[in-house]
């Protein structure tokens, strides 16, 4: 009631004043996080860890930052990969790779630190290996448990509608003196 | 003037200032502690002990029709002193043999034979004198020799 009342009180020229800057908020997070892409070369330059499987380097809830570059992978490097069918993308590392001499063409196996056998298990039925273009990014860093905020919104998405509202309506509300 | 809001406001957004002025300083000291160790901080000896070759398969998906390929099981020995890569930020190492080669049609192959997580200084100092590989080692041609 009391939004209400606020949004109320508001002439036409104050509430066309908070919905441009509710917009000018979106449109800069979306800059800044396309703007990263295109630094990093990576089409999503930050993910969240979701699984155990490269403990104790990442665990559960860790962020990762990733850049991709244009130099060829090598081995040991930790990359985010994405296999076809499949839309979680995997933080594995590489332990085998064959560069093919004419065309540059990689040949890639992962495996997860943390489990017992390599990842042809993971991959199609009968993939052998990955290819570059499988491969969004290589880890350059990472932050922990952030990234627990984003596992808790996609695994109850009544807090994210709830979280969403609370925050569209603050924008709206809050006026600046 | 200014309401119990405002205030919250301020000092939890002085509060992550902080933090994250630490955070940075924390990750900065680190890259620089290792930047400033010596070339010969580390040392480190490998030697091939044997190489024994197997026919079987790759991968989980069992293939009758799928020729079979050339497995290298490459054993080991290996001294090596690691423990000055430690410092106060030091979550982990990761080390790792690689057998490296070039053939004709692939001018780099790298392979990892053997992977082992280090977490304390303790664990640091490695010897091994002949270790089985945890990983078998084949080439894209099936042919190893």
């Amino acid at each position: 009631m009391d939004v209400l009342n606020t949004l109320k009180r508001m002439s036409i020229r104050q509430i066309a004043q908070q919905a441009l800057n509710f917009c000018l908020i979106v449109s800069s997070a979306l800059m800044i996080w396309k703007g990263l892409s295109v630094v990093t070369n990576s089409e999503s330059p930050i993910v969240v860890v979701l699984s155990e499987s490269m403990e104790p380097a990442f665990q559960r809830g860790d962020l990762l930052f990733l850049t991709l570059g244009r130099e060829p992978i090598s081995v040991g490097e930790i990359c985010v990969f994405k296999i076809e069918g499949k839309d979680v993308p995997i933080v594995h590392r590489v332990i085998e790779l064959h560069n093919d001499a004419k065309t540059g063409e990689q040949f890639i196996l992962t495996k997860g630190d943390n489990n017992p056998v390599d990842d042809r298990g993971l991959y199609q039925p009968g993939q052998m290996w990955i290819k570059r273009e499988h491969v969004i990014g290589r880890v350059k860093g990472f932050l922990p448990y952030l990234g627990i905020v984003t596992i808790i919104l996609n695994d109850y998405p009544q807090v994210k509608i709830a979280m969403l509202v609370l925050l569209g309506i603050m924008v709206l509300v809050n006026r600046e003196e | 003037m200014y309401n119990l809001q405002q205030r919250a406001n301020a000092v939890f957004a002085f509060f992550i200032t902080v933090l994250f002025s630490v955070l940075a300083a924390v990750a900065l000291s680190g890259y620089t502690q290792l930047a400033l160790l010596p070339e010969d901080a580390t040392s480190s000896s490998l030697a091939v002990r044997s190489v024994h070759l197997k026919q079987g398969r790759l991968g989980y998906y069992y293939d009758r029709n799928k020729p079979t390929t050339e497995l290298g099981y490459v054993h080991f020995g290996m001294n090596a002193d690691l423990t000055r890569l430690f410092n106060w930020n030091t979550k982990q190492l990761f080390i790792y043999v690689v057998a490296e080669y070039t053939t004709p049609k692939h001018d780099k192959n790298q392979i990892v034979i053997w992977d082992d997580i280090i977490q304390t200084k303790e664990d640091a100092q490695i010897q091994f004198r002949k270790k089985e590989p945890e990983y078998v080692a084949s080439d894209l041609s099936g042919k190893l020799k």
